[in-house]
């Protein structure tokens, strides 16, 4: 399936506005509903947050991938770049409420980084139905149970779970931002 | 309202064929270099998508860099054009642009054209009376082979005041 856009560029936080102006052009070439565009572009733009602060260490800018695809009424909106990669980071200088926010406007979440040398964020949302659900998938092979990047990650998909209900942190899921430190 | 990270009641449910692998797609190159801060690659299917997309991506770029009013409106004139006709000339149903935009200047380049596509596209944009528009916007329209050696790119040089207006 070829993506409608992909967008790369370096991430930085004044191309977070980029991305959103970009998207603003999707949904009016969708005719996507305002509000639900206004739930897309809050979404994508915490996940290009989360990149620029926590993916690259402090003063470097490396690269960042938007890139979306409409299917009938769903659209798939995943943000990636090629950094440390997700995990906890209980310093985080941010509130922690990224991935809960993202979680709260998309229909589903899916994380995923390690042996595939970047690491995605894939939200999808549908635009015609109210938001049912947000499930955050963390697709690894075993979950670390200390605060260290999970290493070994499969090809998207091969193997996924549901993060459990331990406290991020303890269980070695993304935690408050979602990056590693 | 939807639930954070956690909730193991609904873990066991989930397996690997639960995954929706449709909309996975390969990075536009597999491990970019760090591009310049005010630089960005777009690459966008053939559609309704192209005009206002790459218009916003280029107008956000030269406003970030202070260029006036008159030339970001003749910027809107070339993305236009430049959206209509290139995916007739391009290699598949993507059209690729690089945009790249300074205080001085900005680079426009149409990728992953075809072998004559560039020149195609920059004749395609000949309006009658006025002439080839590309050409009377832009300080440099040029052709070149694409990166990999196939196919061509169009570049095209815009100054933020231009010459031509004084």
């Amino acid at each position: 399936m070829t993506p409608d856009m992909e967008l790369a560029l370096t991430a930085r936080a004044e191309n977070i506005a980029v991305v959103r102006y970009a998207l603003g052009g999707l949904g009016e070439a969708f005719a996507v509903p305002e509000h639900k565009l206004s739930d897309i572009r809050l979404a994508v733009t915490e996940a290009c947050a989360n990149v620029v602060v926590h993916a690259y260490p402090d003063g470097h800018h490396g690269p960042m991938e938007v890139i979306a695809s409409k299917d009938e009424d769903t659209l798939t909106v995943l943000v990636r770049d090629w950094g440390r990669g997700i995990g906890p980071r209980p310093d985080s200088p941010g509130l922690g409420l990224g991935l809960s926010l993202i979680a709260a406007l998309a229909d589903s979440v899916q994380l995923a980084h390690g042996d595939i040398e970047h690491t995605e964020v894939r939200m999808t949302f549908s635009l015609t139905e109210p938001i049912q659900s947000a499930d955050i998938l963390l697709r690894t092979d075993t979950l670390p149970s200390t605060n260290t990047r999970p290493e070994t990650v499969t090809e998207l998909g091969d193997t996924s779970r549901r993060s459990t209900s331990t406290p991020p942190e303890a269980s070695g899921l993304p935690g408050r931002d979602g990056y590693s430190a | 309202m939807s639930e954070l990270v956690g909730h193991a009641d609904r873990a066991d449910s989930l397996d690997a064929d639960s995954l929706d692998r449709s909309t996975v797609t390969d990075p536009i190159v597999d491990e970019p270099e760090p591009a310049d801060g005010n630089s960005v690659r777009v690459r966008l299917a053939d559609g309704p998508l192209a005009g206002p997309i790459l218009w916003r991506v280029v107008s956000m770029m030269l406003t970030r860099a202070d260029w006036p009013l008159d030339r970001l409106d003749d910027m809107l004139l070339v993305c236009d054009a430049l959206s209509t006709h290139a995916f007739a000339h391009s290699s598949d149903t993507t059209v690729t642009f690089s945009i790249q935009a300074g205080a001085q200047e900005a680079e426009l380049r149409v990728l992953d054209l075809t072998n004559d596509g560039a020149s195609g596209l920059t004749r395609d944009t000949m309006l009658p009376i006025v002439g080839n528009m590309l050409e009377r916007i832009a300080e440099r329209v040029s052709v070149e082979t694409g990166a990999d050696g196939e196919g061509s790119q169009l570049i095209l040089v815009l100054r933020a005041r231009s010459p031509r207006m004084s």
